[in-house]
């Protein structure tokens, strides 16, 4: 039972070191910029998936379902995203008579 | 206790019945990631329309408040973590135990965000409305930033409260789990950890990407 506590300890020690890097990486580094932030975070999920869902020791079909998951997201997500981030907003001309 | 009666009869062996009820559970948390993915993708879309008024919006929230809960949450996922490396070993009495401090641990996150945090937002005026208090140029996005932050939160919060229900009821029947047989207490772990993710998304997009320069 001891592993198992000083491991999961560890998770949490890397998940709240973590936390204080998303808030350095919003105040103290602004070069690190809203991406820093975004890494950060995706980092924070990933440790807890692996840390605390322990997805790591599970099967095939877990896997499947987490990939599956992640990609639904990333379409989701990434489609979802492309016209507003890609979009060119024109002026309209108004004629006047 | 024999493998026969480790296992319903549906089940090959007690690992069968195991690897399907994970199995379930993550089919059902991958459901749950699409559920949520399209408040992402109305942050991505409501920030996109007027950035600098969205992140004025954000930059009224309560930070300490939003950082103590992410605390909470992480501290919560790892007492239930404890909890189930215990039952692991077959101690009940380790198990409820964690499993109690998580369950209070999630309970203050519930109390600190709707009982303190919500209370000073709705004091502020800032629920989206004609009494909204941002006036001027930044008033439309701002009630945008805020009419996600009050959807996503309450959803959130309703997940978490379905999680402490869950939790609970696993502590009251924490008699009938040996450690050959304790899938029920791994598969709420699971949802449990989930929320715990969810908000780890939540948390920068409310509180931290409008005050990033």
């Amino acid at each position: 039972m001891t592993a198992v506590i000083v491991r999961l300890v560890g998770v949490a020690s890397l998940m709240f070191a973590l936390l204080a890097a998303e808030l350095a990486a919003t105040f103290a580094f602004p070069g690190w910029g809203r991406g820093g932030i975004a890494i950060v975070a995706a980092t924070m999920v990933g440790v807890a998936a692996f840390g605390f869902m322990e997805l790591r020791q599970e099967g095939a079909t877990v896997w499947l379902f987490a990939a599956a998951a992640a990609l639904w997201l990333m379409i989701l997500l990434g489609l979802g995203s492309l016209d507003p981030l890609t979009r060119t907003l024109y002026p309209t001309i108004s004629i006047t008579p | 206790m024999n493998d026969a009666a480790a296992q319903e009869f549906q089940f090959g062996s007690a690992e069968h019945q195991r690897e399907t009820a994970i199995s379930g559970i993550w089919l059902f948390l991958a459901s749950e990631a699409l559920f949520f993915g399209p408040i992402f993708l109305a942050w991505i879309f409501a920030r996109h329309a007027d950035p600098t008024a969205f992140d004025a919006g954000s930059r009224q929230t309560e930070l300490m408040i939003g950082l103590t809960n992410t605390a909470l949450l992480i501290a919560s996922s790892f007492a239930y973590s404890v909890g189930l490396g215990y039952i692991g070993f077959g101690s009940r009495r380790g198990m409820a135990i964690w499993l109690a401090i998580a369950w209070l641990l999630g309970a203050a996150f519930i109390g600190l965000k709707f009982g303190v945090e919500w209370q000073m937002d709705f004091k502020k005026g800032l629920f989206p409305g004609p009494a909204f208090a941002i006036h001027g140029p930044a008033r439309n996005g701002a009630q945008l930033f805020f009419a996600f932050y009050f959807f996503a939160t309450a959803l959130h919060g309703l997940h978490l409260v379905v999680g402490l229900g869950l939790v609970a009821w696993i502590i009251f029947r924490a008699e009938r789990y040996t450690a050959e047989r304790h899938s029920p207490v791994h598969v709420v772990g699971l949802y449990w950890s989930f929320i715990d993710i969810i908000w780890l998304i939540l948390f920068p997009l409310i509180y931290l990407t409008g005050r990033a320069s």
